[in-house]
């Protein structure tokens, strides 16, 4: 066996570990970076491109394999990819999906509150051809027409203001889940959601609501989001908003009453001593508390106190 | 008074005779405090709603019957909408100031009942409600149900989606009263939900019947006053039992009621220029089978529907008689608090055995029954209204909604009983420590009357 | 203690106490005359002259059909300068007093006992006459209350049935019959009995599960192992539930948060509903569109007293 070796020629091992380690992890990113500047300066476009966003945004959740995996962090199952194990999938889903910032998820992919939009519309087009080639995913991303937002409010309260509320600000669905505010989506988004049916969401198929109906829907959405409304940009307002606004109307009269009726104060005369009707006026007090006193002014003798 | 006042006074005056009756009360004295001033901004939104309403019933058409709406609404070009719908599409879009109009009699709706309810509170709290002022008081809490009442009703004419689900919800609320529950409901509505018949049924209620007794109630309210006078605040050096201390009818309280009067229909104009108070465009008619998320009352019923969301699923049959948890939270409970509101006065007056007739007011944290009642019942109140937004509590908190659900159910049990108590506590040590105050100054008043007695012998 | 020294007047409570002098005199205790201001004037005359020109305003712009915010601006203008102007004129005009009046008491020994306020009294005769029109005029009060009993239908079993019936088709909000493919996998159909379209109380919801029903789910009533129908009327205060959460299989009312769970026959597994959604008896007919062989089997809606 040999002798350990000295204290120094260890932290010089150790050092030198260190050293390559670095200098290795530079060189690779350096690598990767340059494969991506690469990518784009050679103008890799299309599915290629695709699959290079899909490894670097997707895989980690969904795997390189697209089968799905165990999610980092928050625990769970990101769901599988192919069709034939996701029977959700489908083109419109995707680009639904990643246009509306669902995925890549900002925080937590279970908490939906919250979203930021990572891909432009030519990443998300080259990732779902990506996936289609790859991953066999179905269908095309939807086209919207022109729709009539008459047609659109009466669909609307048919299928979607139990869930969405009546002007599509959204509301609570129960279980942890969250309706998201439609009125500020784009018409495609909506559109590829009534087809898609995203998460707890149901799909609507075209017996159930046409295309020609769907693009209503979304021209009612964008009508309601267009609303001028009053000078304070309020529209219609549901009971809860309108009861904070009650609160200040009931302030700013209180405030008024204050003004004009003058005496700001609770009980102007505070030190005033308490008066009683059935306790002559100046009379000792027979009892320990004021406002408890137990005498009939019948049986009271009217006492003369005052001067 | 100017010559011409004076000559117009004289013509009606001549024939009347009124001048006695008028200098009794154009000198009437009124006490000084602007809490006082509740009640009357109360009848002023009264009165703007009469007015406001009588506009409003020029155009509306108390009918379920489809119509075909032929206004400038894009939205609604053409289509066939229920008649009372459409004509307040017609209304709000197509005739020149009949949005504002809705706007302010909504507005003064919301105002009406929530100074109501404040007056109500002030009446509680200051104890205006002890003898001979009982009577006054009861008149008062009839009048604050017909009022709860009638606003329900208001806005259930509209008969837009949410107006739709209300009444649905009342129905079955009527339903679940035992054994002639189902009767009482075909009764008042018309038949098995939804009738043709609700509709013209609450417009006669809401433009008629319930306006009639409540103006009616108010001026009897009013008489009741005018007759036994106002309560005062205590003032040091006053006998408030036996004088008023204020400022006369003329020309002080009418300065500030005409400065009321003005200045509260300016704040619900700009209220009704900003806040766009029941517009109803967007969300559409009822349909049966449809609703909308976000399905709140107006908020002074959202007690109730914090107390049905709060009741758990109770639901069992004795002898043939259902009790459901609709009963208990929409008939059983509210019982117990206008019960309670009602009850209130006599139960003060047994307690503490009070006698004699009361006319100045007491600050409540004086009299511990009165302050941990008014404070429990108020705050309990509070936690049930606050119940009714759970799902938007849920949404921007991000809990989930049964989460709010459990902890408006824990809170609004266990919140108000210990505010009461730890308020009736406060109360009686205050009222103890103010004891041993004055006990202290009366042994130093009496040994100064002591010399004075002695100095004069 | 209450004390009545100082410049108070002298009365003493308990005393049954008169008004000192007739009713309505008052005695002012203080006065306070206000001191000219040409401030004070300008204020009103402005003020004044504003609310006029903005009273005007109002009904111009309105009568042109102006937009809301300008006329309704220009009233509430109006209206809350007048209300300023009004109140200083009479802070201007009038002195700001303080008054003292006598209140009338009601208990009052010396007054004459209720029985004798009237001059005419009665002259003693049997009660059993009294109480005999009291008795008829109660019941023929409460007679009157006859007409109420007009006012809506007698309850019957109404509430015991609805407009399903054995081989009536299931259709949509557009009459349209449906088959079982026209329901997207995890989707929801808001359906009605063929003929009672928006009938309330038959309103139906047909769910297409992802996974397979279970008790107490009637079997016999699923088409295809996956497609059922419940009522869609709350059976705790009657609101459409058409939420759906499609992962949680799951029906959610939106008026009180109740929550059904449709794989296990829409049992109530939150909130104040307290029986399940009664399930429609489904199955398909010759040319494969969906009917009901029966009526609901238990109480559709909330429960009657």
């Amino acid at each position: 066996m040999s002798a350990p070796a000295s204290p120094t020629r260890r932290a010089l091992l150790g050092w030198a570990v260190l050293a390559v380690s670095v200098l290795t992890l530079l060189a690779l990113t350096r690598e990767a970076v340059a494969q991506n500047d690469e990518a784009a300066a050679a103008g890799v476009e299309g599915a290629e491109r695709g699959g290079l966003l899909y490894a670097q945004q997707c895989a980690t959740c969904h795997g390189a394999d697209g089968r799905g995996g165990p999610v980092p962090r928050y625990g769970g199952q990101a769901p599988s990819m192919w069709p034939d194990e996701n029977p959700n999938m489908s083109a419109a889903y995707l680009d639904l999906v990643m246009s509306t910032g669902r995925m890549p998820p900002a925080e937590s992919p279970y908490d939906n509150r919250k979203r930021e939009v990572v891909f432009a519309a030519e990443e998300r087009a080259d990732i779902i051809a990506y996936m289609g080639d790859t991953f066999d995913v179905p269908g095309e991303v939807p086209r919207v027409g022109e729709g009539e937002t008459s047609q659109g409010q009466t669909v609307w309260n048919t299928n979607c203001a139990h869930c969405h509320g009546a002007i599509g600000a959204g509301g609570v669905a129960g279980g942890g889940a969250w309706t998201p505010q439609v009125n500020d989506r784009s018409a495609q988004e909506i559109v590829e959601a009534i087809r898609v049916g995203p998460f707890q969401m149901p799909a609507f198929g075209e017996d159930q609501i046409s295309d020609a109906e769907a693009a209503s829907v979304a021209a009612f959405m964008a009508e309601a989001a267009s609303e001028e409304g009053t000078p304070l940009g309020l529209t219609e307002l549901n009971p809860v908003y309108a009861s904070a606004f009650v609160g200040v109307l009931a302030v700013l009269m209180l405030l008024s009453l204050v003004w004009i009726g003058g005496r700001p104060r609770w009980f102007p005369d505070p030190d005033a001593a308490e008066q009683r009707p059935d306790i002559p006026a100046g009379a000792a007090r027979k009892t320990p508390s004021a406002s408890t006193a137990r005498s009939n002014p019948r049986d009271a003798p009217s006492e003369d106190l005052s001067s | 008074m100017t010559p011409l006042f004076a000559l117009l006074f004289d013509t009606v005056d001549s024939r009347l005779g009124l001048r006695p009756g008028t200098k009794k009360s154009l000198n009437k004295v009124f006490p000084h405090h602007w809490s006082f001033l509740l009640g009357e901004t109360a009848v002023v939104s009264l009165v703007i709603l009469v007015l406001t309403g009588t506009y409003l019933t020029f155009f509306y058409r108390a009918s379920t019957e489809p119509v075909t709406y032929t206004g400038a609404l894009e939205l609604y070009a053409g289509r066939s909408v229920p008649a009372a719908y459409e004509s307040i599409l017609r209304l709000s879009n197509d005739v020149p100031g009949g949005l504002l109009f809705r706007r302010l009699h909504r507005g003064a709706s919301h105002l009406f009942i929530a100074t109501t309810v404040l007056h109500m509170l002030r009446i509680l709290l200051t104890g205006a409600f002890r003898r001979p002022r009982e009577l006054n008081y009861l008149l008062g809490i009839v009048m604050f149900t017909l009022i709860l009442g009638e606003g329900f009703v208001g806005y259930s004419l509209i008969y837009d989606s949410l107006a739709g689900t209300g009444i649905r919800i009342a129905y079955s609320t009527a339903l679940a009263l035992p054994i002639v529950g189902q009767q009482v409901a075909f009764w008042v509505f018309g038949g098995q939900f939804p009738t043709g018949e609700v509709i013209p049924r609450f417009f006669v209620l809401h433009v008629m019947v319930i306006p009639a007794v409540l103006i009616g109630l108010t001026g009897l309210h009013l008489a009741f006053i005018v007759r036994q006078r106002h309560t005062q605040f205590p003032k040091r050096g006053v006998d408030g039992h036996a004088y008023i201390l204020g400022k006369p009818l003329w020309p002080s309280q009418f300065a500030e009621s005409a400065t009321l009067v003005l200045w509260m229909g300016g704040l619900l104009t700009a209220a009704a220029v900003l806040i766009p108070w029941s517009d109803v465009a967007l969300s559409g008619p009822y349909v049966p089978g449809e609703v909308g998320n976000n399905a709140q009352p107006d908020w002074f019923m959202f007690w109730l529907d914090g107390m049905l969301r709060m009741v758990p699923a109770i639901e069992f049959t004795v002898l043939g008689v259902t009790i459901n948890a609709l009963f208990i939270a929409g008939l059983v409970l509210p019982g117990l608090v206008f019960g309670a509101l009602i009850v209130y006065p006599f139960l003060e007056q047994r307690v503490y055995r009070l006698r004699g007739d009361w006319h100045v007011l007491q600050n409540p944290l004086d009299i511990p029954l009165r302050a941990g009642f008014g404070l429990g019942t108020f705050s309990a109140i509070l936690f049930m209204s606050a119940a009714a937004t759970s799902d938007q509590l849920s949404r921007i908190t991000g809990f989930p909604i049964e989460g709010v659900l459990w902890f408006f159910r824990v809170t609004t049990v266990v919140a108000p009983i210990v505010l009461a108590l730890v308020v009736t506590r406060y109360s009686q040590r205050r009222l103890a420590r103010r004891d041993l105050e004055v006990a202290a100054q009366e042994s130093g008043e009496s040994q100064i009357l002591a010399g004075a007695t002695a100095a004069r012998d | 203690m209450s004390t009545t020294r100082g410049d108070a007047p002298n009365v003493r409570v308990g005393t049954p106490a008169r008004a000192q002098g007739p009713a309505g005199e008052i005695e002012i205790l203080t006065e306070e005359i206000p001191p000219p201001s040409q401030i004070n004037d300008a204020i009103v005359i402005g003020l004044s002259i504003a609310a006029g020109i903005c009273g005007l305003a109002f009904g111009v712009v309105l009568t042109l059909g102006g937009p809301l915010p300008l006329y309704g601006g220009a009233l509430a203008l109006g209206l809350l300068s007048l209300a300023y102007a009004v109140r200083r004129y009479f802070t201007d005009r009038f002195p700001e007093v303080e008054a003292i009046e006598a209140r009338l008491q009601f208990t009052d020994p010396e007054l004459p006992e209720p029985e004798t306020v009237a001059e005419v009294r009665a002259v003693g005769r049997r009660p059993v006459l009294r109480w005999a029109l009291i008795g008829s005029a109660t019941t023929l009060g409460v007679g009157l209350l006859a007409p109420i009993s007009t006012l809506g239908p007698r309850a019957g079993n109404q509430l015991g049935s609805t407009a399903w019936r054995r081989g009536t088709r299931v259709v949509s909000t557009d009459g349209e019959p449906i088959r079982p493919e026209d329901i997207a996998p995890g989707g929801v159909l808001y359906v009605w009995p063929e003929g009672a379209v928006n009938n309330e109380f038959s309103s139906t919801i047909l769910v297409r599960l992802a996974t397979a029903p279970e008790e107490p789910t009637n079997f016999d009533w699923v088409v295809d192992d996956r497609v059922a129908a419940y009522s869609r009327v709350c059976t705790h205060a009657g609101c459409p539930v058409n939420l759906y959460r499609e992962q949680d299989e799951a029906l959610f009312c939106p008026c009180h948060q109740s929550t059904f769970d449709v794989v296990r026959g829409c049992i109530p597994t939150f909130g104040p509903a307290a029986r399940a959604l009664p399930q429609l008896p489904l199955d398909t007919d010759d040319e494969g569109y969906l009917v009901a062989t029966d009526d609901f089997a238990d109480q559709v809606g909330p429960a009657r007293g």
